[in-house]
């Protein structure tokens, strides 16, 4: 846990400078844009290249804050052993820390929860690396273009269900009763059964179901 | 909108001092420091209309400069700057007098719109 620790804070330490970084990117762009603008006679021919420029320069600004407040929270995760969490901002922040894998195995997720608020008291870290593992042994099923909707909701049980629903059928590789055969499947169970959870594969829909015990109604 | 004074304390001094330029171009008035003894000196001789200060700064931190201005100039409104991705510091901010903070980057009309509402509270 310690070395857990020392990780996110380092990281933290680290996504604070990255926001300076961003910062100085934007003013800087933002104030070639502000000479730009003064620029209304015609007399600068590539004043619509440059703005073209400085709109992908912000549009990286964008992406780069969003990935280092994700990133920031995510490092931040180890700070309490258990901790009331709102699963779709879990899973949003998991998506968007992920998504350079998804790119590379042309997979996309999409965050489709019951409710906005969805309140879990669990172990944050290991709430995130299930859903992880669970994303990573998706990710290894699909195919190309594949599109997985993580749908969350909370039952009159209080127990939370966390869903992964492959688009289609022609979408996967293999079937989904092979991967529970998996090294990768195991681990994810026994990630689950960690915090009294369970994980379970339906191959007829297509569905990978976590369900997740809220600590305070063990 | 503008003709402020506004004093931007941040040890980021590329940040500062580009931020500056662009306020500048909006008819704000800009004086800079880029530390919390800086702005403090600066404080009493240019009374600014409103100070846009960094929360994480070496040597005084944000909040500590944020506690003196509060003692030294009660009336000036200070608006933070976080670079943190969590509101837990400009909120412990605006508990010991923050008008309100920001998160960086920065939107360059949000900030205007927040200077403005400050001066005019």
């Amino acid at each position: 846990m310690k070395e857990t620790l020392f990780m996110g804070k380092i990281t933290a330490t680290a996504t604070h400078e990255l926001k300076n970084v961003l910062a100085i990117i934007r003013e800087s762009g933002g104030l070639m844009q502000d000479f730009l603008d003064m620029v209304n006679d015609g007399s600068f021919k590539y004043k619509e290249k440059f703005g073209g420029i400085l709109s992908k320069v912000e549009d990286q600004v964008r992406r780069g804050d969003e990935i280092s407040t994700q990133l920031n929270r995510f490092a931040h995760t180890p700070d309490s052993d258990f901790t009331s969490e709102n699963v779709p901002e879990v899973i949003d922040q998991v998506i968007a820390l992920t998504q350079r894998i998804a790119r590379s195995r042309e997979v996309s997720f999409v965050n489709r929860p019951h409710q906005s608020m969805l309140t879990l008291t669990c172990e944050p870290v290991k709430l995130r690396m299930l859903l992880f593992q669970s994303m990573e042994l998706l990710m290894k099923n699909a195919k190309r273009g594949e599109r997985i909707e993580i749908r969350s909701r909370l039952n009159e049980n209080k127990k939370t269900f966390i869903e992964f629903c492959m688009e289609s059928d022609s979408g996967r590789n293999q079937s989904l009763d092979d991967l529970e055969t998996s090294g990768e499947w195991k681990e994810l169970v026994a990630t689950a059964g960690a915090i009294n959870s369970k994980a379970g594969l339906s191959s007829d829909s297509g569905i990978l179901t976590l369900e997740l015990v809220n600590m305070d109604y063990k | 909108m503008g003709g402020f004074k506004v004093m931007l304390v941040d040890d980021e001094q590329e940040f500062a001092t580009t931020l500056a330029e662009r306020l500048r171009m909006r008819g704000m008035e800009t004086v800079t420091a880029f530390d919390g003894e800086q702005a403090l000196r600066a404080l009493a001789k240019d009374k600014p209309d409103v100070v846009i200060l960094d929360i994480m700064m070496p040597g005084m931190s944000g909040l500590q400069v944020l506690g003196k201005i509060t003692e030294i100039a009660p009336g000036t409104p200070v608006i933070l700057l976080t670079g943190i991705g969590s509101t837990t510091e400009g909120i412990a901010g605006m508990k010991i007098g923050a008008y309100d903070y920001l998160m960086k980057p920065l939107q360059i009309e949000e900030l205007m719109d927040k200077i403005t509402a400050a001066v005019k509270k």
